[in-house]
């Protein structure tokens, strides 16, 4: 099923890869979607690793290409430059799927254009906001939470989709480059399946929540995360 | 962008870079050999060893007479007197201010000496130095060990702690490789003890409750 109001906004990474193969696996395609190379994903690339969870080795290009699914390639210095959102602003299309480098914080222009940004975070919202929030709660809770929403200017802050708890892997040490990416998509499948059934996007009934900020985790608490053994 | 995993040897190298640093640290003390205890005994006899008379600030415009400078210095001594005297102590307040320091040290990596009224800092009064920042690293430490109430939001906190000990460990070799750090500086060399031996308990503590077998130490 084509999404017409739907576009995604990708860099190349593990995560834009299982999004697009797990949309094409599921037949949920975007109308359009813009390939944005830019100066901190071409200084910093991350080696895919081969993995059963999707198809991490072939680019988002290359998949694009294969099921024609048109595409732009937009090259920038930064992700969050006015070519970028100029570019974005040439599509009719409301929704826009986001996945960009890790890290990056959309500038306000994004927001000015009457888009709305479908984002996957890897915990709960609000209770776990900002960085690496799966090893926090895999520290203090022995678990994994996914959750879906629309972004606004504000960090990991917005209009809840579907929050989701999930199994941590067997092998912990797959979450960053392959279970991380795979568990997102898995959760925007679920949104965008949603989306294609009942032609609105879902809402969380979840009632508010104090929020937490969490910080960029010390390699000693991510060693501890991965290597603990507690059943889940 | 990724760390690199090292499995349970990650640990011995994480010991044994706190024990170098703990070694460093005044001679005369002997550090390492003694227990958490003495040290923290020592600490308060010699430095903390009667109850402050004035009160914590309830925020940052309540410092100051409503000037809302923030002095590092002053007020972590007034913190760490509350965590020696739990008769007196505001756990609300001590947590209120210990968040405040735990942001700066996650988002701006350094402390200053001063802060305005609406938290951002006084650059012009400089960052601080190694014995302010071993004062933090005692108070955080002190805190989650023996603080905990509920609300103490120990992850977070201990992250925080051994992102400053990173930087104190790093500190004490520059300072001893410019021949900057002084033998006499007792109190600082207990407070950044107490803050290292408070992390290393807790992550030991941490390891165990996990059910990781360390076979490392």
């Amino acid at each position: 099923m084509i999404l017409n109001d739907l576009i995604m906004l990708l860099s190349e990474s593990a995560r834009s890869r299982a999004y697009v193969d797990l949309m094409l696996q599921n037949q949920l395609i975007p109308s359009h979607v813009i390939v944005v190379e830019s100066a901190e994903m071409i200084s910093s690339p991350v080696v895919p690793v081969e993995t059963d969870l999707f198809n991490n080795t072939s680019s988002v290009i290359e998949k694009l290409k294969k099921v024609s699914i048109p595409f732009e390639i937009v090259k920038s210095d930064s992700f969050n430059s006015t070519q970028v959102v100029s570019s974005l602003r040439k599509y009719t299309e409301s929704k826009v799927v986001f996945s960009g480098p890790a890290g990056t914080i959309l500038s306000a222009d994004f927001f000015a254009i009457g888009k709305q940004y479908i984002h996957i975070h890897p915990g709960r919202l609000p209770e776990y906001r900002g960085s690496t929030p799966m090893y926090y709660s895999l520290l203090l809770e022995d678990t994994i939470w996914m959750t879906a929403f629309l972004m606004n200017p504000n960090i990991d802050d917005g209009k809840l989709l579907i929050e989701k708890q999930l199994r941590p892997p067997t092998d912990r040490l797959t979450i960053d480059l392959s279970w991380d990416p795979y568990a997102r998509a898995t959760i925007l499948i679920d949104v965008l399946s949603h989306y294609a059934n009942h032609g609105e996007l879902p809402v969380s009934e979840k009632v508010d929540k104090e929020s937490e900020n969490y910080y960029v985790i010390h390699p000693v608490l991510k060693h501890i995360a991965i290597l603990s053994d507690t059943p889940t | 962008m990724y760390s690199e995993h090292y499995g349970t040897e990650y640990f011995r190298y994480y010991n044994c870079s706190r024990d170098i640093a703990l070694s460093h640290l005044s001679p005369n003390l002997r550090l390492k050999e003694r227990s958490f205890l003495s040290i923290k005994e020592q600490l308060q006899s010699e430095f903390y060893n009667r109850s402050s008379t004035s009160s914590l600030p309830k925020s940052f415009m309540d410092i100051e007479g409503g000037l809302g400078v923030i002095d590092t210095k002053e007020l972590c001594e007034k913190l760490l007197n509350q965590i020696f005297y739990p008769n007196e102590r505001s756990n609300e307040l001590l947590l209120y201010w210990l968040a405040f320091y735990v942001r700066k040290i996650e988002v701006g990596k350094r402390i200053f000496n001063l802060y305005d009224s609406l938290g951002k800092p006084k650059k012009d009064s400089g960052e601080v130095g190694f014995e302010s920042y071993s004062r933090l690293s005692a108070l955080l430490g002190l805190f989650i060990s023996e603080v905990r109430t509920k609300n103490t939001k120990e992850v977070k906190f201990l992250n925080a702690l051994l992102k400053l000990n990173d930087l104190l460990a790093f500190e004490l070799k520059e300072l001893i490789q410019s021949n900057q750090f002084q033998e006499n500086g007792v109190k600082r060399s207990l407070l950044a003890a107490i803050g290292i031996y408070s992390e290393q308990r807790l992550i030991e503590q941490l390891i165990n409750s996990k059910g990781i077998v360390n076979d490392t130490q």
